[in-house]
């Protein structure tokens, strides 16, 4: 149990960078450029540790602690979710919940400490990331509902023990419907493109990278790791729901879980080189599409348990 | 109903939404054509017409397949595309409702459908609550897109969205071609009047003004 435990941690700390390396990859091939190295954002993050952080004179002590509160929240979120096994280090009644607000409360720090900065161009960013994250917690929790409902529970470890196996792609849609939906929410949330665009830099329609722009150095590092932390545990709840792994995991479940994380990341990079961005005015209805959709998977459960 | 079938329905529901959220005449047309073809198939899948059956019933079952695809999935979307051309008209510009509100207003209106399809106790859908459940959706959705849009091309996809919803509660209630069906085949001939009539208006118009409503288009 105690191995277990310490691959979770393991695989959770040193495995996020390399997803963001192979989206670039992928976007690179399909650009046919050559791209950076897969490894380039462990390489970024080592460098900007070495970094001195600089503040401004108007912040206070929640700028500082943005970056760290919002890092801390992702890790303990890793932590409620079950990664290479069907259980977590931490797994008690209405982990469920406590995931979906952990993230809540990074992204709270997040732009707590942009609006800190006094900065108007921060203060957007901060205004629609806002925005968008209200629409996008409800497509979130729906599709967790999709997965919940049919055990009568709100632990990941239960919900996953009790998901259907056998030849779920016909005979369960609403799983289906729950894949896409929080792939649809994966790319909100990481800010990745139909929603908005991880490239682009100064220009007034940015959200993320927006908010922070006054970080530097570790501070930095710790919001570019904590990026790639976020996009790996959307990822490893996709694998779960897409492939089983068994409860006590083993080799086989950090196999997988790697290796759909990278499936996961490399579709990401194919999504992001054949769409263009939404335009601002159609992401709350990219949104709401997704949670219609999540809808439907609940109403589908429900008509299929009798209720 | 096989679990086949299930994923088949939600997946036109989900085309449903789409058409739904959807102001762009051209997406909302692939989509519908799209839709024709998912709907040419739910006849196999729900008749248990199999390779044991007899011939006559098998040859029975190709031809609703065969017609629903060349009509629903091809010649009506092509016409469709050809009035689009023709009048140069390629988005809905202002639905009644905002398309945001729209998507609510749907979800309300499928959890509604499938509120009713459980509630209906039909013998004959014994079971097959889900085809009862996604046709039903589909009507509602269907309906709500006749009476938000102005567009009169947009108007005919929702018809052809109700027709659909219409067939999948009748494959869903019957489960085996019969008359009925084959009667609800007089809806495809409403919507190729419709179209003519979308036709003729496009050849009568020369371009400037459409859709049903005067004057409230590209002038």
């Amino acid at each position: 149990m105690i191995a277990q435990w310490v691959v979770h941690v393991l695989v959770l700390l040193l495995f996020p960078p390399l997803l963001l390396g192979v989206i670039g990859t992928t976007k690179a091939w399909f650009a046919g450029r050559k791209g950076p190295p897969l490894l380039q954002l462990y390489f970024d993050v080592w460098k900007l540790l070495h970094k001195e952080a600089v503040y401004s004179r108007t912040t206070t002590w929640i700028f500082r602690a943005g970056p760290i509160v919002s890092l801390a929240s992702l890790l303990s979120a890793g932590l409620v979710l079950p990664l290479t096994s069907g259980s977590a280090p931490l797994s008690f009644g209405g982990d469920v919940i406590a995931f979906a607000y952990l993230l809540g409360l990074g992204r709270y720090f997040t732009m707590a400490a942009a609006l800190d900065t006094g900065s108007s161009f921060e203060g957007m960013g901060a205004s629609r990331e806002a925005a968008f994250s209200a629409l996008a917690e409800p497509a979130l929790l729906v599709a967790l509902a999709i997965v919940c409902v049919p055990a009568s529970t709100v632990s990941f470890a239960d919900a996953f023990a009790a998901l259907p196996w056998s030849s779920w792609g016909a005979a369960h849609p609403e799983i289906l419907i729950a894949v896409v939906v929080i792939f649809l929410v994966l790319l909100a949330e990481n800010s990745r493109i139909p929603v908005d665009d991880p490239a682009t830099h100064l220009e007034l329609t940015m959200i993320h990278e927006v908010m922070v722009l006054d970080h530097s150095g570790p501070d930095f590092a710790f919001i570019l790791y904590g990026s790639a932390v976020k996009i790996f545990l959307f990822s490893a709840l996709l694998v779960h729901l897409i492939i089983p792994v068994s409860p006590d995991g083993g080799w086989l479940g950090i196999l997988v879980v790697c290796a759909g994380g990278v499936a996961i990341a490399v579709a990401i990079g194919v999504v992001e080189s054949g769409m263009a961005r939404l335009r601002l005015v159609r992401v709350p209805q990219f949104l709401i599409g997704a949670s219609v959709l999540g809808a439907i998977g609940i109403f589908v459960v429900l008509l299929r348990a009798g209720r | 109903m096989t679990t086949y079938a299930d994923s088949l329905l939600v997946a036109l529901l989900a085309l449903d939404l789409y058409m739904v959220s959807t102001n762009r005449l051209g997406s909302c047309i692939r989509a519908s054509a799209l839709q024709g073809v998912l709907l040419s198939a739910l006849p196999v899948l729900v008749s248990g017409i199999g390779p044991s059956s007899s011939f006559w019933d098998a040859m029975h079952l190709a031809a609703i397949v065969i017609g629903t695809l060349c009509v629903k999935g091809l010649l009506i979307p092509w016409v469709l595309f050809r009035a689009m051309r023709s009048r140069g008209e390629t988005r809905e510009f202002e639905p009644f409702v905002s398309l945001h509100l729209s998507q609510v207003i749907n979800g309300v209106l499928c959890g509604g459908a499938f509120w009713i399809a459980t509630g209906l106790s039909l013998p004959a859908a014994n079971g097959h609550a889900m085809g009862l459940a996604v046709g039903l959706a589909t009507l509602f959705i269907g309906l709500y897109m006749i009476i938000n849009r102005h567009n009169s091309i947009s108007q005919v996809l929702g018809f052809l969205v109700v027709e659909s919803g219409v067939m999948v509660i009748a494959w869903a209630l019957l489960r085996k071609p019969s008359f009925v069906i084959e009667v609800g085949a007089l809806l495809d001939v409403l919507v190729a009047v419709m179209v003519l009539g979308v036709l003729a208006t496009s050849l009568e118009a020369t371009g400037s003004e459409g859709g049903v409503r005067k004057g409230d288009t590209s002038q």
